[in-house]
C-alpha cells in the first residue's frame, strides 16, 4: 500500500502525460543544441581543431563525477526541486551562445574557444545535477506496472519530435550561410528547452528526503558499491561499451562530410536514419525488456552494435548510392543503440541496483558513466587526430583517420558482451533463446496479432485474436494465451486451449494446461487432455495417468488417447488391463486406439475380438487401424481405406495385383497365382462378397513362414472371417491386404 | 466369353494412353495443328483465303461422323481407330513431297497437292475421332476420370513445349522450306509411337449387330429438341468461331503487326502451352469438385479478355515479344479451362448414356462444320479488310481489328447461353470464383496437396490444421474426409478445423450429424463448434442438444444457443436455469442468457452469483450481467487491468465516472465522495473505497438509471456491504453498470 504522502499509482499515471511532453520537447533543445550533429558541426565551422572539440564534448560527461559528491544534498533538496531549478538553469546558460557570432568577430577565435568552453562547462554542470536528481525521481513517478509501456510511448514521442528536428535542422544548415543557421537553430533549441521545463513542473512526486530517511551518503560509502561483483562488471562492460560507441557516434558527421563526402545538410539528415531506427524498434525493445529480461535485450544491441564499424568501413565512398546507404547504415544504429539504452537501462534499475541502496548505486553509476563517457570523447578526438595522416587499402577496407575508431568500435563491444553475459539478469531468458523467439514461428503474424490482443474486448475477437496468437507458433505469444486461459468468456478459455494445442511446445502453456486439466471445470479439463496429448509433451504424462482414474469418461478416454499420442510404452500394461475389463464402448474404443498407436503387440488378440463383436462401422474400421498399426506401416492401410471410399471392387483388386507381383517374384507355389487371379477378378468385377471369399481362400495358402506371428494372428482371424458372413465387411478385407502387404517377408 | 476390362485393367493400361496422347502431341504440333502449319503455308506463298480453305478442310471432314458412326460401332472402336489413326500418319508424309511439287509443277498445282494431302487427312482423322469419343468414355473410368485428363494434359503440353521450343529453332535457322521437312518428319516418328502405344489400350471391341443402334434422321432430331444440349451446341459454336480463326490468324497477326519474328511467333505457342500446363491440373480438378459448367465459363470470360489486350498490346518495340508471351499466357489459361469444362459438360451432363452414339455425331459434325467455317470466314475478313488503316483513341486499326471485335461479341453472347444451360446443377461462376477470392487460395491448393500426400496421423493432423487456417472453401471437401478418418485424432482436429472455418453449408450438416452420432467425445466437441460457426442451421439441432442425454453436450449446446444469437430460446434456456441443480449447466445457461442479452434472467443471475463460491464462475456470471445491462468491452477491459493493479484500475474507474456525473451535474458531495473513493482505491485501501463507492451508490438518483441496471447495482450495493474487502467481480459490475447506465 502507498503511503498517503506519495503521490497515487493512478496520480501518477495520469500526470505521466506531461513527462512525456517535458521529453518530447527538450528532444528538440537536446538535437539544436549539444547533442546532435548541429553543434559538431557548429565547432568545426567556428574553426576547432579536432582534439579542441572532443575535449569540448568530453566536459559534457565529465562533470557527471559531480554525483558523488552531492547525491545526498540534491535528495535533501528534493529531486523535483533540483531537476527543475539545473534543468532550466542549463537553458538559460545555453541561451549564451548566441552571442557567440558577437565573441569570435569582436574578441578574435582565442577568447571565443574560451568563451564556448566556459558555456559548455556550465551547461555540463547544470545538467549533470539536474541528472543526479531525474534518475530517483524517474524511478518514483513512473509506475512499475507501465514501465515499459511508458518507456515505448516516451521513446516514439522523442523520436518523432527528434525526427522533425534533424530534418528542419538540415533544412536550415543547407540554407543558410555562416553561422546563421546554428543561432537560429540553437534559439528555437532554447524555446522549447524552456517549455520543457514547464512541462516538468507538472510532473508529480520528488519530495525532498528528510535527514531521518538518510537518503545521502559520503563518497566513501559510494565508493564501497564497487565490492558488488555484479555492479563491477556491468560498470566495466557498460564503459567498455561507451568508449567503443561514444566516439564513433561524435565523429560519425565528420566522416560522413570528409571521407564519404556527404553535404552538410545530407550529414545531418542521416541523423533521422538513427532516429528512424530507435522509433522503430523503441515499442519492440521495451515490450521484450519487460517480457524476457533486459540482459538479453542490452546484448541484442551490442550484437547489433558490432556491425556497425563493418558496415562503415565497407561502405562506398563519394558516390551517388553513398547517402541511402548511409542512412541504412544508421537506421541499423539506431535499433542496436536504442536496444542498448533499455536493456542497459532497465538491467540497471531493476537487477544491478539494490533498492535500499539506490542513491549510493546510482550516484557511483552516473559518475562513473560520466568520466567514461568524457574519457571516450578525448579518446575519440586524439585517434583522429593521431591518424590523421592516414590512408590506404587493406583488402575491402578503406583506411582513414577514422579506421582506428570502427576498430575500437569493433572490439571493444565485444568485450563488453563477454563481461555483461555474466553479471545477474532478471530473468532466465539467455541471449540464444531470445533470438530464437524470433526465428521460430511467424515473428510478424505474432506481433501483430499481440497488438489486436491488446485491443479486441469483445467475445469474438477474442475469439479470433485466440486463434490466431495460437496460429502464429511464435514464442512471442506465451504470455497471451496464459493470460486468456484466466478469461472470464467460457468459450476464450475453450478457444485457448485448442490454440495452445496447436502452438509449439512450451513448458509454460503445458502447466497451465495441466492446471486446467486438474481443475473444476469438465468441459475444459476433457478438451485440456486432449490437448496435452496433441502436444506431445512428456511433462503431461503423470497428470494423464491420473486423468485415467477421473470420475468422468470423457477424461478418462482422452487421457487414454493422449498418452497413446505421447508414446508411452509403460501404459501399455495399464491400457490393456483396463480394456480387459472396460464395458463401456467409448472407452473401450480408446484404449483400443491407444494400444494401437503404442503398437502393443500382446493386444492383437482382444482388439480382434473387439472388431468382430463391434457394430458401429466407423469404430470397427478405427478397431481395424488399431491392427493394421501392429502389422506396420499405417500410411499404407490409410491409403487402401482412402482409396476404397470411391471404388471398393477397383482398389482391392489392384491392391491383390501388387501383391502378385510381390509374391511372384518370391517364386512361390502356383496354386497362388490362380488363388490371386480368381480374387482380382472378383474384387475387379465388382463382386466384394465372392472377392473376400477368395481373398480368405488366398490367405489360407500363404506360407505361413512368410509372416512373423502377430501378421499371422491376423491373417488367420481375417481368412476365418472373409470366408464366414463377416466377407460383406470391407475392414476385414482392408485389414487383410494390409497385413499381407506389410507382413509378408521375402 | 470376353469380358468388358475392369477397372482395375483400364487403370493399369492408361499410361498406355497418355504415352499415346503425348506422343500424338508431338506430331500435332509440327504437322497441322500449330502455327508451324500455318508458316509453311504461308512461306508457299497462299494468300490467307487459300490458308483459311485449307485449314478449314480439317474441321470440316467431322461431317462424315453423322454417317459414319454406328459402322464405326460394328466395325470396332479400337480397330477403326488404330487403323485410320496409322493411316493419317501415312497420309502426312506426302507433304515430305511439297518442295519437289513446287519445284516441278509450280504454285498452282503445290495448292491442288497440298489441298489433296490435306483433305484425306481430314478424312481419315475424322473417321479415328469418331471412334476414338466413345472408346475413350470406355477405357477412362469414371473414378479417376478428372485425374487421367490433368496427368494427359500435363504430359502432352509439356511434349508439345518441348516440341514447340525445338521447332522455333528448326525455323529460325533454316532457310526456305528446309527447316518445315524436317519438322514433319521428326512428327511422323512421333506419329508411329503413338498408333504402336495406343495398341495397347484396353476395350474398344466391336458392337455386335444386336446391340448397335442404327444413326437414323428422326433420332437426331429428337437430340436435337433437348434444349440443354441445343443451348450447349449454340455456345460451343460461337467460342468455337472465335477460339479457330483466333489460333489460325494470331501468328500472321503477331508477324505483320506486331513485328515479331517467325521464331518468336512459334515460341508463343510455348507461353499458352505453359499457360495450359500451369492450370490443366487445377481446372480439371475444380471441375470435377464444382461442376464443369462454372469452369467452362471461366475459360469464356477469360477468351473474352484476350481480344482487348491484343488490340492494347504495344507493336513494334521490345515490349512486344513479353506482352504477346504473357497474353498468350492467359490464353492457354483460358483454353484449358474452355477444353476440360467443355468436354466434361458434354460427357457428363448433357450426353444421355444410352444417345451418346446421335449426340456425339452431332456434337463432332456441327463443331467441325463452325470450326471449318469459321478458318474460311477468318481468311475472308482478312482478305476483305486488309485495306484498313488508322487509329481509334489509343486503339490501332488494322485487318485483325475486326476480327478481333467479333471475339468480343461472340464469346459474350456465348456466355449469355451457356449460362442456361440446366442440365448441370452445381455453384454459379460467380460462386465459382468467390473460391478462389476468400480466405487465402494458395495456402489452401499448398495443403490440399500436403493433405494427399500425408497418411500418417501427425502429418494428417498437422495438415487438417492448415486446411482449417486457410479459411478458404477449397478446403471444404477436405475437411469432409478428415471427418470420415478412421483415426480419432483427425476426426476431432477436423472438427475444430470446421468451427475456425467461415460458414458452409456442407460443414455445418457434417458437424450436425456428429452432434447427432454416437461418440460423446465428438459430439460434444461439434456443439461447440456450431456454436463458433455461428450458423442458424445450427439452431434447431442445438436445441434438440439440450436434451441430449450428457450434460457436457447440453452445457455446450446451451452456450452455443447463446453463441448463435436466437433469442426464441431465452425462455428455455431460463427454466432450465430455475430448475437445474448442477453448477456446470447452471452455468452454461447463465452465460447464454447474458450472450443473449435476456433481461428477465437478472434476478436468477443474481442469485446464482450470490450462491456461487468459485472465483472464476462469479466473474462469469458477472460479466453475463454486465453483457445484458453494460457493456461487455468496458467490463472486460476493467477485469485486464484489474488483473494487473486492482485499485489503480478501478480508481481509474472512479475517477471517469466522476468526470461523466460532473457533466450529468450531480451534487458536489456525490463529487467529493468519488473524489476520496479514487483515492483511497488508489492506495489500495479498498475498505474505504468500498464504503464509499456505497456511499455513492446511496446518493446517486437511481431513479433516472434503467430498472434493470437499479436492480444490478443494489444488488452491488448490498455485495459491497457484506464483504470487506470487497468480492471484486461486484466492485467491477458496479462500476461497469454505473459507468455504461449513465451513458445510455
Amino acid at each position: 500500500m502507498t503511503t498517503r504522502n506519495e503521490p497515487t499509482t493512478a496520480e501518477k499515471i495520469s500526470k505521466l502525460p506531461w513527462s512525456i511532453g517535458a521529453n518530447a520537447a527538450n528532444t528538440v533543445f537536446a538535437q539544436f543544441t549539444f547533442f546532435g550533429s548541429v553543434f559538431v558541426l557548429f565547432l568545426s565551422d567556428l574553426g576547432l581543431s579536432k582534439s579542441q572539440i572532443g575535449g569540448l564534448l568530453s566536459l559534457l560527461p565529465y562533470t557527471g563525477l559531480i554525483a558523488l559528491f552531492i547525491a545526498g544534498q540534491v535528495a535533501r533538496f528534493g529531486y523535483k526541486k533540483t531537476y527543475l531549478t539545473f534543468f532550466g538553469g542549463r537553458k538559460v546558460v545555453t541561451a549564451l551562445l548566441l552571442f557567440t557570432p558577437w565573441v569570435l568577430s569582436s574578441l578574435g577565435p582565442q577568447v571565443m574557444f574560451i568563451y564556448v568552453s566556459f558555456i559548455v562547462l556550465a551547461f555540463a554542470l547544470c545538467r549533470s545535477i539536474a541528472e543526479v536528481g531525474v534518475y530517483p525521481w524517474m524511478q518514483e513517478y513512473v509506475p512499475n506496472s507501465v514501465r515499459g509501456k511508458y518507456s515505448a510511448t516516451n521513446n516514439v514521442f522523442a523520436s518523432l519530435t527528434g525526427f522533425f528536428s534533424v530534418g528542419i535542422a538540415g533544412f536550415v544548415i543547407e540554407r543558410a550561410t555562416g553561422l546563421n543557421g546554428y543561432m537560429f537553430l540553437i534559439g528555437a533549441g532554447v524555446i522549447f528547452g524552456f517549455i520543457s521545463v514547464w512541462a516538468a513542473t507538472h510532473i508529480p512526486g520528488g519530495a525532498a528526503v528528510s535527514e531521518g530517511q538518510k537518503a545521502g551518503a559520503g563518497w566513501r560509502d559510494i565508493l564501497r558499491t564497487t565490492r558488488d561483483k555484479d555492479f563491477l562488471f556491468y560498470m566495466f562492460g557498460v564503459s567498455l561499451f561507451t568508449l567503443a560507441v561514444n566516439p564513433v557516434n561524435s565523429f560519425l558527421p565528420l566522416f560522413m562530410e570528409e571521407e564519404v563526402g556527404l553535404s552538410s545538410g545530407n550529414v545531418i539528415l542521416i541523423q533521422a536514419g538513427t532516429l528512424l531506427g530507435g522509433l522503430l524498434s523503441t515499442y519492440l525493445w521495451g515490450w521484450a525488456a519487460d517480457r524476457y529480461g533486459s540482459k538479453p535485450v542490452m546484448l541484442s544491441g551490442i550484437c547489433l552494435r558490432t556491425l556497425i564499424p563493418i558496415f562503415l568501413m565497407l561502405m562506398p565512398r563519394n558516390t551517388p548510392i553513398s547517402f541511402y546507404l548511409a542512412l541504412g547504415i544508421v537506421l541499423l544504429q539506431g535499433i542496436a543503440d536504442m536496444g542498448w539504452a533499455i536493456g542497459a537501462v532497465r538491467l540497471l534499475f531493476v537487477s544491478i541496483v539494490p533498492p535500499e541502496e539506490k542513491t549510493k548505486y546510482m550516484a557511483m553509476y552516473y559518475a562513473w558513466a560520466g568520466l567514461m563517457g568524457g574519457t571516450s570523447q578525448l579518446l575519440g578526438g586524439w585517434i583522429v587526430q593521431a591518424s590523421s595522416g592516414l590512408s590506404g587499402q587493406f583488402y575491402v577496407f578503406r583506411l582513414d583517420p577514422y579506421t582506428g575508431l570502427f576498430l575500437l568500435g569493433l572490439v571493444l563491444p565485444v568485450l563488453s558482451l563477454l563481461l555483461l553475459r555474466g553479471v545477474r539478469s532478471d530473468t532466465g531468458v539467455t541471449i540464444r533463446q531470445f533470438a530464437g523467439m524470433f526465428l521460430r514461428g511467424n515473428p510478424f503474424q505474432a506481433m501483430s496479432s499481440l497488438v489486436s490482443y491488446q485491443f479486441a474486448h469483445d467475445e469474438r475477437d477474442v475469439v479470433e485474436i485466440a486463434e490466431r496468437l495460437g496460429g502464429t507458433r511464435s514464442p512471442l505469444t506465451v504470455d497471451e494465451l496464459l493470460e486468456l486461459l484466466k478469461d472470464p468468456r467460457f468459450n476464450v478459455r475453450f478457444e485457448t486451449i485448442i490454440s495452445i494445442a496447436r502452438t509449439r511446445p512450451d513448458p509454460q502453456l503445458t502447466e497451465a494446461l495441466l492446471q486446467v486439466f486438474n481443475g473444476t471445470e469438465l468441459a475444459l479439463s476433457t478438451i485440456a487432455a486432449w490437448a496435452l496429448g496433441r502436444i506431445g509433451d512428456q511433462q503431461a504424462r503423470e497428470a494423464l495417468y491420473q486423468g485415467l482414474d477421473s470420475p468422468y469418461h470423457s477424461i478418462q478416454a482422452h487421457s487414454a488417447r493422449a498418452l497413446g499420442a505421447l508414446e508411452d510404452i509403460e501404459a501399455v500394461p495399464i491400457l490393456l488391463q483396463r480394456l480387459n475389463r472396460e464395458t463401456d464402448k467409448g472407452l473401450q474404443m480408446a484404449y483400443a486406439s491407444a494400444l494401437g498407436k503404442l503398437q502393443a503387440r500382446e493386444a492383437t488378440g482382444i482388439l480382434l475380438g473387439l472388431l468382430n463383436t463391434f457394430e458401429n462401422e466407423g469404430a470397427r474400421l478405427e478397431l481395424a487401424l488399431s491392427l493394421a498399426r501392429l502389422a506396420g506401416n499405417e500410411g499404407h492401410f490409410i491409403r487402401l481405406v482412402r482409396e476404397a471410399r470411391a471404388d471398393p471392387g477397383t482398389v482391392t483388386a489392384q491392391a491383390v495385383d501388387a501383391l502378385r507381383k510381390k509374391i511372384r517374384r518370391d517364386q512361390v507355389n502356383g496354386t497362388l497365382e490362380t488363388a490371386m487371379e480368381t480374387c482380382i477378378e472378383a474384387l475387379a468385377r465388382g463382386e466384394l462378397e465372392k472377392g473376400a471369399g477368395a481373398l480368405g481362400d488366398l490367405i489360407l495358402q500363404l506360407p505361413p513362414d512368410r509372416f512373423e506371428a502377430t501378421c499371422l494372428v491376423i491373417l488367420q482371424d481375417c481368412a476365418e472371417k472373409l470366408k464366414s458372413v463377416e466377407a460383406s465387411r470391407l475392414e476385414y478385407t482392408l485389414l487383410a491386404l494390409h497385413t499381407i502387404e506389410v507382413g509378408w517377408q521375402s | 466369353m470376353t469380358h468388358a476390362p475392369t477397372n482395375a485393367e483400364k487403370m493399369r493400361r492408361l499410361p498406355w494412353s497418355i504415352g499415346s496422347d503425348a506422343a500424338n502431341a508431338v506430331f500435332a504440333q509440327l504437322t497441322y495443328f500449330g502455327s508451324i502449319f500455318v508458316l509453311f503455308l504461308s512461306a508457299l506463298d497462299f494468300n490467307k483465303t487459300q490458308i483459311g480453305f485449307l485449314l478449314s478442310l480439317v474441321p470440316f471432314s467431322g461431317l462424315i461422323a453423322l454417317f459414319t458412326a454406328s459402322t464405326i460401332a460394328r466395325f470396332g472402336y479400337k480397330r477403326t481407330y488404330i487403323i485410320f489413326h496409322g493411316a493419317r500418319k501415312t497420309v502426312t508424309i506426302l507433304l515430305l513431297f511439297t518442295p519437289w511439287v513446287l519445284a516441278q509443277f509450280g504454285a498452282q498445282v503445290t495448292l491442288i497437292y497440298i489441298a489433296g494431302v490435306v483433305a484425306i487427312f481430314s478424312i481419315v482423322r475424322a473417321i479415328a475421332i469418331t471412334a476414338v469419343y466413345p472408346w475413350t468414355q470406355e477405357y477412362v473410368p469414371s473414378s479417376v476420370r478428372g485425374k487421367y485428363s490433368a496427368i494427359d494434359n500435363i504430359c502432352a503440353t509439356l511434349t508439345g513445349l518441348i516440341a514447340v521450343t525445338g521447332a522455333g529453332y528448326i525455323i529460325e535457322s533454316s532457310t526456305g522450306l528446309n527447316g518445315f521437312m524436317l519438322l514433319f518428319s521428326i512428327a511422323l516418328v512421333f506419329g508411329f509411337i503413338s498408333v504402336w502405344a495406343a495398341a495397347f489400350i484396353p476395350g474398344g471391341a466391336p458392337v455386335p449387330e444386336d446391340k448397335g443402334r442404327k444413326t437414323s434422321s428422326g433420332e437426331l432430331v429428337k437430340a436435337l429438341r433437348d434444349k440443354d444440349f441445343v443451348l450447349y451446341l449454340a455456345g460451343v459454336g460461337l467460342v468455337t468461331i472465335v477460339v479457330t480463326a483466333l489460333a489460325s490468324f494470331l501468328p500472321l497477326f503477331m508477324q505483320e503487326e506486331v513485328g515479331l519474328s517467325s521464331g518468336n511467333i512459334v515460341l508463343l505457342q510455348t507461353g499458352g502451352m505453359i499457360g495450359g500446363l500451369l492450370s490443366t491440373f487445377l481446372w480439371g480438378w475444380t471441375a470435377d469438385r464444382y461442376g464443369s459448367k462454372p469452369v467452362t465459363l471461366s475459360g469464356v470470360y477469360l477468351t473474352w479478355l484476350l481480344p482487348i489486350l491484343w488490340l492494347l498490346m504495344p507493336r513494334h518495340s521490345e515490349l512486344s515479344l513479353y506482352s504477346a508471351l504473357a497474353v498468350a499466357l492467359l490464353q492457354g489459361f483460358a483454353d484449358m479451362a474452355w477444353v476440360i469444362g467443355s468436354a466434361r459438360l458434354l460427357f457428363v451432363n448433357l450426353v444421355p448414356p444410352e444417345k451418346k452414339i446421335e449426340y456425339m455425331a452431332i456434337f463432332y459434325a456441327w463443331v467441325s462444320i463452325v470450326g471449318g467455317a469459321s478458318q474460311m470466314l477468318g481468311g475472308r475478313v482478312l482478305d476483305l479488310a486488309s485495306g484498313i488503316r488508322g487509329e481509334f483513341l489509343f486503339f490501332t486499326i488494322d485487318p485483325y481489328t475486326v476480327l478481333f471485335v467479333t471475339s468480343l461479341i461472340l464469346p459474350a453472347l456465348s456466355i449469355w447461353l451457356l449460362r442456361n444451360i440446366k442440365a448441370e446443377k452445381t455453384v454459379s461462376e460467380f460462386e465459382f470464383a468467390g473460391l478462389f477470392m476468400r480466405g487465402n487460395p494458395l495456402t489452401a491448393a499448398q495443403s490440399l496437396i500436403r493433405y494427399h500426400l500425408a497418411t500418417d496421423e501427425q502429418t494428417i493432423v498437422l495438415t487438417t490444421e492448415r486446411l482449417g487456417q486457410t479459411k478458404s472453401r477449397l478446403a471444404v471437401d477436405e475437411l469432409l474426409e478428415a471427418l470420415a478418418d478412421p483415426r480419432f485424432n483427425v476426426r476431432f482436429e477436423a472438427i475444430i478445423s470446421i468451427a475456425r472455418m467461415p460458414a458452409d453449408p456442407r460443414l455445418v450438416e457434417a458437424l450436425i450429424k456428429i452432434l447427432n452420432g454416437s461418440e460423446l467425445a465428438l459430439s460434444v466437441v461439434a456443439a461447440w463448434a456450431l456454436g463458433r460457426i455461428g450458423d442458424e442451421d445450427a439452431f434447431e439441432p442445438l436445441r434438440k442438444g439440450l436434451d441430449a442425454p450428457y450434460r457436457s453436450i447440453q452445457a455446450h449446446s446451451a452456450r452455443a444457443l447463446g453463441s448463435l444469437g436466437n433469442d426464441e430460446i431465452a425462455p428455455v434456456l431460463l427454466q432450465r436455469l430455475r430448475s437445474e441443480t448442477d453448477k456446470g449447466l447452471q452455468m452454461a445457461y447463465a452465460s447464454a442468457l447474458g450472450k443473449l442479452g435476456v433481461t428477465p434472467a437478472v434476478t436468477d443471475l443474481l442469485a446464482l452469483l450470490q450462491e456461487t463460491q468459485n472465483e472464476g464462475a462469479r466473474m462469469e456470471l458477472a460479466l453475463s450481467l454486465a453483457r445484458i445491462a453494460g457493456d461487455e468491452g468496458h467490463f472486460m477491459k476493467l477485469w485486464r487491468q484489474a488483473r494487473l493493479e486492482a485499485g489503480t484500475a478501478t480508481s481509474q474507474a472512479v475517477t471517469s465516472l466522476k468526470k461523466k456525473l460532473a457533466k450529468k451535474g450531480v451534487t458536489k458531495e456525490i463529487l467529493l465522495k468519488l473524489d476520496g473513493c479514487a483515492e483511497a482505491l488508489a492506495l489500495g485501501d479498498f475498505s474505504q473505497g468500498n464504503l464509499l463507492l456505497q456511499e455513492v451508490i446511496d446518493a446517486l438518483p437511481l431513479e433516472e438509471f434503467k430498472p434493470v441496471c437499479v436492480q444490478i447495482i443494489q444488488h452491488c450495493r448490498c455485495c459491497l456491504a457484506e464483504f470487506d474487502p470487497p468480492r471484486l467481480e461486484c466492485l467491477l459490475l458496479a462500476l461497469n453498470i454505473l459507468e455504461t447506465c449513465l451513458q445510455s
